[in-house]
C-alpha cells in the first residue's frame, strides 16, 4: 500500500491519485508535496504539464539569459535583462512586442499582438495567457488565460499554431 | 474455415513462423484454459484460439486463410491500441493497480463512406411537470429534428406520462411525412404521471417495425422526472434493446430526475445520458446526437475484457465521445458507437494479484462491432496487455495521456464519492470532498465549475441539504472535462 502524503488516505501500489482528496501520488522524491490548502499558485503547480522527455539540448546559457527557439525553423531569440517579457507580433502603431514571432510566421499561425508574457519572478520564469484569441499550450495543455503557470528549461510553448522552446538559466 | 483476425487470436504477427504460431498457442491456450482462468467468456475465447491454431497450423490451411486476407474486404476495419500506467511493476506481495487507457479508431482513412440509415424512436415525457416553457421548447427541437433526419431514415414519436401513446408511428422522413410529423409534434401536452417503463416498451415496439442490423437502431428518452417502481423493469428491458443492437440515450431536463438510473439504463446499450440545464440547449443536444447517429463509422461496439487468472477489473469508464460510467459486472462492456473523426477512448483499471519477477499477461481485450457502411458485421480486434515485474523497479513517470485522463477521472470521482456521503447522512465528509475537488477544478483552471462546487459545499455545510440542480450540475460538468478540448481553427488537435 501506499500513503497519501496530503490526506494519509491508503492506496495500492500504483494508484495515480488519492481516491479521497485527488492528490497526485506519483513523481520524483522531493518533489513539491500535493497539499489541500487553498493556495492557487501552488495549486497549479502541481497540474503543471509535463513536457515530453525528449532528449535534453544542451544550451550555453548564461545566468539571467532565457533562449527561444521557433521549432521547424532552427532559429532561436536571446533573452535578457527585463523582468517582462510580452510575446507576440508587431501591431500597427509601432506597438512592438518585446518578442516579437511576426518574422517567423506569427501572424499566419494565429499569434495574437499581444498573446503571453513571460515574467522573471526570483529565479522562476511564469507564462501567462493574455486572453489571446488563439489560445496558449503549455506541453500539450491548454492554459487558462490571465492564470500564471511556472515553466520549466526545456518547455513546449504553443501559441496558436507556433511552437516555441523556453531554454533558461535563472 | 473460421474467419476473422486469427493472428489476433493467437497474438501473433501474420509474418510468424510455425514455431512461433506453436509457442504462442500454448501461450495463449494456457492462459484461457477453463481450469485456469473462470472469467465470464474465458471458455468461449480458449475455443476461437483453438479453431485460430486448427487453421494456421496446417500450412494449407494457413495460405488458404493468408490468401483471403488478401482480398479487400478482409482488412481490419477496426483498430485497438491501449498504453499502461506501467509497462513496469514492483515485484511485490500484495495487490498493486495498474490503469490501461484504450483506444479504438478506424483502421480504414476516413474515406467517404456512405452513411447508414437512422432508424429513431423519440420518447417523449409528456407528465404534468414537462406543462410550459418546457414543453414548448421540446416541440422546437423535434420540429427541427425531423428537419435534419434524411429521406432513408426512420422516426417515431412516442409520447408517455402514466400511459404511452405513439403519436407518429414508426416511417420514413420523406417529404409529406416531415410535415405531418411536425404538425403532430406540435399537439404534444401535458398531463399525467412519468412511468418511463410504459414510453420505453412502446418506442421499443417501434423500432422494431425497422429494426435491422444494416440501420442504426436508437431509442432517445427525453424526461424531467422520476419513474416510480418500474426501475428493475426498465434496466431489464434495456439488456434486452442491448441485445437487439439498439442503443438508448437519455436526456435529463432539469433537476428531479433520476440520474443514477439513467446513467444506467443508457450504459447497458452503450448509450449516454445528457443534463440539459436549460431548456434552450435541448435542441442542440438532439441535433448534435442525430448528427452523431448518422457520422458514425462503427456500431454496437462490445469490449469483452478478459482478466487472465488472478487479475481483477476494477471499474472501467468511457472517457470520449460520451463520457460515463461503464458496468464492469456485466460483460461485455457496451461502448456505442465510433465516430468517423474521433477515438473512442476508455480507462480500465486492474487490481493485480501478489507478483514475482518476470513477464506475464494481465488480461486480453476483444473488441468486436458493425461497420455498417461496409457492410461488415462481428468484426473483432484484439489486443493483449502485459507487464514486466522487476525486483530492481524504478518508479517513471506515467505516460502523459493517461494521466490527463486520471485527473479529470480523479475529479469525477470525488464527486461521486461526495454525494454518497451526503446520501449516507456524512455531511461534513461530503463538504470536505467537495471543497477538495473546488479546489482542484480551480487549479486546472475550470473556474465555473470550481466556485458551483465551491457554493454547493458552502451550502451543504449551511443547510445539511443536496441541492439536485447543483449535483447534477457539478456531476454531468466534471464528466464533460474529460472530452478533449475542441481544436484551434484551421489546425489539428495537439495531444500526445
Amino acid at each position: 500500500m501506499i500513503t497519501c502524503l496530503a490526506c494519509r488516505n491508503q492506496e495500492y501500489e500504483g494508484e495515480l491519485f488519492c481516491s479521497n482528496c485527488g492528490a497526485r501520488l506519483w513523481g520524483a522524491p522531493g518533489e513539491t508535496l500535493p497539499t489541500i490548502t487553498f493556495d492557487t499558485s501552488r495549486l497549479r503547480e502541481m497540474t503543471r504539464p509535463v513536457a515530453a522527455t525528449t532528449a535534453p539540448i544542451k544550451l550555453d546559457l548564461k545566468p539571467g539569459q532565457i533562449s527561444i527557439s521557433i521549432s521547424g525553423t532552427g532559429q532561436s531569440l536571446m533573452l535578457e535583462g527585463k523582468p517582462e517579457y510580452v510575446i507576440g507580433r508587431e501591431g500597427q502603431e509601432n506597438e512592438m512586442p518585446e518578442v516579437n514571432l511576426g518574422p517567423h510566421g506569427a501572424r499566419e499561425k494565429g499569434v495574437s499582438r499581444r498573446h503571453a508574457t513571460l515574467r522573471v519572478d526570483r529565479r522562476q520564469l511564469l507564462l501567462t495567457d493574455l486572453g489571446s484569441s488563439n489560445g496558449t499550450w503549455l506541453n500539450g495543455a491548454q492554459l487558462s488565460p490571465h492564470e500564471p503557470i511556472r515553466l520549466e528549461s526545456g518547455d513546449e510553448i504553443r501559441l496558436g499554431r507556433l511552437t516555441i522552446k523556453v531554454h533558461f538559466n535563472l | 474455415m473460421p474467419t476473422g483476425d486469427l493472428y489476433g487470436l493467437l497474438g501473433v504477427p501474420p509474418s510468424a513462423s510455425a514455431d512461433d504460431i506453436r509457442l504462442a498457442y500454448r501461450g495463449a491456450a494456457r492462459r484461457f484454459h477453463p481450469d485456469v482462468n473462470s472469467s465470464p467468456g474465458a471458455t468461449d475465447e480458449f475455443k476461437l484460439i483453438a479453431e485460430a491454431y486448427a487453421v494456421l497450423n496446417d500450412p494449407g490451411q494457413r495460405s488458404q486463410y493468408d490468401a483471403s486476407l488478401k482480398h479487400k474486404n478482409a482488412a481490419p476495419v477496426l483498430a485497438l491500441r491501449s498504453l499502461l500506467s506501467r509497462d513496469k511493476v514492483p515485484v511485490l506481495n500484495e495487490p498493486q493497480v495498474v490503469y490501461a487507457l484504450v483506444e479504438v479508431r478506424p483502421a480504414l482513412p476516413p474515406a467517404e463512406l456512405p452513411t447508414p440509415p437512422v432508424n429513431l424512436a423519440l420518447v417523449i415525457d409528456r407528465s404534468t411537470s414537462m406543462q410550459g416553457e418546457r414543453l414548448d421548447q421540446v416541440k422546437a427541437a423535434v420540429a427541427q429534428l425531423i428537419d435534419s433526419l434524411r429521406e432513408n431514415d426512420t422516426l417515431a414519436i412516442v409520447t408517455f406520462s402514466d400511459k404511452a401513446d405513439v403519436l407518429v408511428p414508426a416511417q420514413r422522413t420523406a417529404g409529406d411525412h416531415k410535415i405531418t410529423a411536425k404538425a403532430k409534434a406540435s399537439t404534444l401536452h401535458a398531463s399525467g404521471g412519468t412511468e418511463i417503463l410504459r414510453g420505453l416498451l412502446r418506442g421499443m415496439m417501434e423500432l422494431h417495425q425497422n429494426l435491422s442490423p444494416a440501420s442504426v437502431n436508437h431509442l432517445m428518452l427525453l424526461t424531467d422526472g422520476q419513474t416510480y417502481g418500474d426501475e428493475g423493469d426498465c434496466l431489464l428491458l434495456a439488456a434486452l434493446a442491448a441485445v437487439d443492437g439498439i442503443s438508448i440515450s437519455g436526456l435529463g431536463l432539469g433537476d428531479e430526475w433520476n440520474d443514477k438510473f439513467l446513467d444506467e439504463l443508457t450504459a447497458a446499450t452503450g448509450g449516454s445520458t445528457a443534463f440539459i440545464g436549460a431548456p434552450d440547449q435541448l435542441t442542440k443536444f438532439m441535433q448534435d446526437k442525430v448528427r452523431g447517429l448518422g457520422a458514425a463509422f462503427s456500431e454496437r461496439l462490445s469490449l469483452r475484457v478478459l482478466p487472465d487468472q488472478g487479475v481483477r477489473l476494477l471499474t472501467a469508464y468511457k472517457v470520449a465521445p460520451e463520457p460515463g460510467p461503464l458496468p464492469v459486472e456485466e460483460m461485455p462492456l457496451r461502448l456505442g458507437s465510433l465516430p468517423k473523426d474521433q477515438a473512442l477512448s476508455l480507462v480500465l483499471k486492474f487490481l493485480l494479484p501478489p507478483i514475482t519477477e518476470g513477464a506475464r499477461p494481465i488480461a486480453r481485450l476483444a473488441l468486436t462491432g458493425d461497420v455498417l457502411s461496409l457492410n461488415r458485421r462481428g468484426e473483432r480486434a484484439t489486443e493483449d496487455l502485459a507487464v514486466t515485474a522487476q525486483a530492481n523497479f524504478q518508479a517513471a513517470a506515467p505516460p502523459p495521456a493517461l494521466v490527463d485522463a486520471l485527473s479529470k477521472l480523479s475529479q469525477y470521482s470525488l464527486q461521486e464519492k461526495a454525494w454518497q456521503k451526503a446520501a449516507a447522512g456524512d455531511i461534513g465528509g461530503a463538504t470536505r470532498l467537495l471543497s477538495t475537488l473546488g479546489t482542484r477544478l480551480l487549479s486546472s483552471g475550470q473556474a465555473d465549475l470550481a466556485k458551483m462546487t465551491i457554493a454547493e459545499a458552502k451550502r451543504l455545510e449551511r443547510s445539511h441539504v443536496l441541492s439536485e440542480d447543483a449535483k447534477k450540475r457539478i456531476k454531468y460538468g466534471t464528466r464533460a472535462l474529460m472530452l478533449p478540448a475542441p481544436p484551434v481553427s484551421g489546425s489539428g488537435r495537439l495531444r500526445s
